[in-house]
């Protein structure tokens, strides 16, 4: 444990000091403090219920998806791949940590900017606290459900940065997996005949549920072993790289 | 130099391309595992403040108990205001028991479907849920779904509670008992024809209520007075013109006292020389009741429609009788025609009057039934407001037990599983237009009817489930509030930080 904080440590003080993390904070916070815009414009002179107001926040706006489906790409893009590519991957192979500790230290430091990543958007739930009432439940489901979605994409990009050493590779493969992820569920939406079996894997109609309050076990369980399979098959990469 | 050996050899490599393929796979098989039984066994949370997404304890009994399979078939559009909350107490059903099954049917999409479907239920109303079970249908219309506040100053009626749950439950548990509730027409005193599609006949009204899973009959007079064994579970007398004479008189006594439920459609017929109201041949049946049947024709000018100005007209008081409720809330008005008035007198203790609705203050009862043109108040004339319905609930005629009983119409049983009271219950409107074929689809006269025959039937109410109403706020931001949001969360947010980064990486410079 204490190496892969260790590691982690490492990790995530190379986030902070390089460009990549302010670069994609200001762009969150462009595109979340535009969907917050428009959603209280669209919201204001109406009653609607006490849950309503931020719902649409999780889910309910296309940019939150573009952002969700790139971000976490780059974030792990550079993660093992780089260290591929630069040849520190051989020090730290020989170094007296496992595969697994440096694959989970590695994902736990992009989770941790992850949520970083989500912390400023607290201000507009203090914001519009002060104009009126809100219900914390569904705002609590809502964060919770983007950590969820954030912990799966994570996962998915750094398994797609352990298969290359070119990191926009490991992006644009990330990328297709993230969204490989997310569209399938939308077959629910084309095929409504056979929408039992899409529905499960519907991530945006999970975080429309989550948006509002409602919490299922379904998609923890479906985003967590996931994220627990691509961190598995990223291990199995790496040790494949060791002993090959 | 062991390790190198070991990468250049072949064999080696195959091994550990295997190893990892194999636990990969294994691995895949696990996930598949994993995901498919939380597909089947899965828990939905509820985190809002007022619980409105979680099912009452009393519906999640009911139907985790279901013994039959109900499929649901949803026709709502997305754009109801009705659809989410439906969507998640479909959900939350199909999670409590492997028996109800749902399935959305969008119209635009899948249109051959649709048309099937629509055409099976014979379903006019687009935006409704229908229950099926076995060969029993009942569907439950989005109005019944959502309550609103038509007294909202805004131009939309806000919305005031989800009443879904109450109207699934009942609509489930009526599709998955066998026994249907039977409701008699009686024939024989020149009552309205219960099959008839002309329209005087009330062949819509009965087709609706065989969509809301009744089974409907007619009864005729010999069949009301002779046939051992008949048994009605709501008896309906619609706009007989001869008076009931004493044996049917009794006939309805006993059926009250055996805690029958009666539907009395009672307009004012004119005798035959066009100068009185005919006597109904209930009036003594009903003033033991405490009601008192008025003689004449009820005129509303201010509530006058352009079908009849003289005697057909528009009512929106309501009184506090379950059966108009509906109406009440949604301010939706029903309409009249030829409409005569009742009195409440001494009602028996025991028994429990409420109104059903009432004329306008400027109506009165028009005795002179012979007058020509508009008709006009006369002296002594009764004014407005004047009661035109009213319900009855409790023990009646609790001394007629034993007088006749064997020959009597026999109230069933009843239903399994619901709660039917042993009290009877009458329904009293002094007109039966209103439920006829030509007028039954104007305002909410089809409402009006269903909704008696509904509080008669103790439909709808088996169990008692409160709507759910979230918390509504209003968030009222001026026009230089929203400017500052706007600078606030997409301008200055950003640009700080911009600026951490830029300070940052101006510090590792250094």
């Amino acid at each position: 444990m204490k190496k892969i904080t260790v590691l982690m440590g490492r990790e995530v003080k190379a986030y902070f000091t390089s460009p990549l993390a302010y670069l994609v904070l200001t762009s969150l916070l462009v595109v979340s403090g535009l969907d917050f815009y428009l959603m209280v414009s669209a919201m204001n002179g109406v009653e609607v219920s006490i849950g309503a107001p931020f719902s649409p926040f999780f889910g309910g706006f296309i940019f939150y998806w573009f952002f969700m489906l790139v971000v976490p790409p780059v974030l792990t893009m550079r993660l093992l791949a780089e260290e591929v590519k630069s040849n520190t991957i051989e020090t730290l192979m020989t170094a007296p940590v496992s595969d697994t500790q440096v694959v989970l230290a590695k994902y736990f430091s992009s989770l941790l900017l992850f949520m970083f990543l989500w912390l400023p958007t607290i201000v507009y739930v203090l914001y519009l606290g002060v104009y009126t009432d809100l219900d914390s439940g569904p705002i609590l489901s809502g964060y919770l459900g983007t950590m969820l979605l954030g912990a799966m994409f994570l996962a998915a990009g750094l398994f797609a940065s352990s298969l290359t050493s070119n990191q926009v590779v490991a992006a644009v493969l990330g990328f297709t997996l993230c969204s490989s992820l997310f569209s399938i569920g939308l077959m629910e939406y084309l095929q409504p005949s056979q929408s039992g079996v899409w529905s499960y894997f519907n991530l945006h109609a999970y975080m429309l549920d989550f948006g509002k309050g409602v919490v299922d076990t379904r998609p923890i369980v479906y985003t967590l072993s996931t994220a627990m399979f691509f961190l598995f098959a990223s291990i199995k990469a790496l040790e494949k790289r060791r002993w090959s | 130099m062991a390790l190198d050996d070991r990468r250049n050899t072949g064999g080696n490599r195959i091994i550990i391309g295997l190893n990892v393929g194999l636990s990969l796979v294994l691995a895949a098989a696990l996930l598949v595992m994993v995901n498919w039984i939380s597909s089947r066994e899965y828990y939905r949370g509820d985190w809002t403040s007022g619980s409105i997404y979680s099912m009452s304890k009393k519906a999640e009994k009911i139907i985790k108990g279901l013994k039959k399979n109900v499929k649901i078939t949803v026709f709502l559009s997305q754009d109801d205001p009705a659809f989410d909350g439906v969507k998640e107490l479909l959900a939350r059903m199909a999670q409590a028991s492997k028996r109800v099954s749902v399935e959305y049917l969008d119209q635009d999409r899948n249109r051959t479907r649709a048309k099937e479907l629509l055409q099976k239920f014979k379903i006019y109303d687009l935006n409704a849920v229908v229950f099926e079970c076995e060969s029993r249908s009942h569907y439950v219309t989005s109005d019944q779904m959502v309550d609103y506040d038509m007294e909202s100053a805004s131009s939309r009626p806000r919305f005031r509670g989800f009443k879904a749950e109450q109207a699934f439950v009942s609509a489930i548990l009526d599709v998955s008992q066998e026994k249907q509730v039977k409701v008699c027409f009686l024939q024989g005193f020149g009552e309205r024809d219960s099959e008839s599609i002309e329209p005087e006949g009330m062949g819509n009204s009965v087709e609706e209520l065989k969509r809301a899973n009744y089974k409907v009959q007619e009864l005729d007079r010999a069949g009301a007075l002779k046939s051992k064994g008949r048994s009605c579970d709501v008896l309906v007398a619609a706009g007989p013109v001869k008076p009931y004479n004493k044996q049917m008189e009794a006939m309805f006594g006993n059926y009250l006292s055996a805690g029958g439920r009666l539907l009395l459609l009672l307009d004012p017929v004119p005798d035959r020389d066009q100068t009185a109201i005919e006597k109904t041949g209930l009036e003594k049946m009903l003033s033991e009741l405490g009601v008192e049947v008025k003689e004449g024709v009820v005129v509303d000018p201010d509530k006058a429609t352009l079908l009849d100005p003289g005697t057909s007209f528009f009512v929106d008081t309501y009184g506090k009788a379950q059966a108009v409720k509906p109406l009440a809330d949604r301010k939706i008005p029903v309409v009249l025609s030829q409409a005569r008035a009742f009195g409440l007198a001494d009602v028996p203790g025991g028994i429990k009057s409420k109104r059903l609705m009432d004329s306008s203050t400027s109506a009165w009862l028009e005795k002179d039934i012979a007058q020509e043109g508009m008709p006009k108040p006369g002296k002594g004339e009764e004014k407005g407001p004047l009661l035109l319905g009213l319900t009855l609930e409790g023990k009646m005629f609790q001394g007629n037990k034993t007088k006749k009983a064997d020959s009597d119409i026999r109230v069933n049983g009843q239903k399994q599983g619901t709660k039917r009271s042993g009290d009877a219950r009458v329904a009293i409107v002094g007109d039966s237009d209103f439920a006829a074929n030509w007028a039954v689809s104007n305002g909410g006269n089809l409402d009006l009817f269903l909704g008696l025959v509904h509080w008669l039937a103790e439909k709808g109410t088996e169990i008692e489930i409160q709507p759910k109403s979230p918390e509504q706020v209003h968030l009222a931001l001026s026009d230089s509030q929203m400017m500052s949001l706007f600078w606030t969360v997409v301008v200055f947010m950003p640009i700080a930080c911009v600026f951490l980064g830029v300070g940052v990486y101006l510090r590792r410079r250094r």
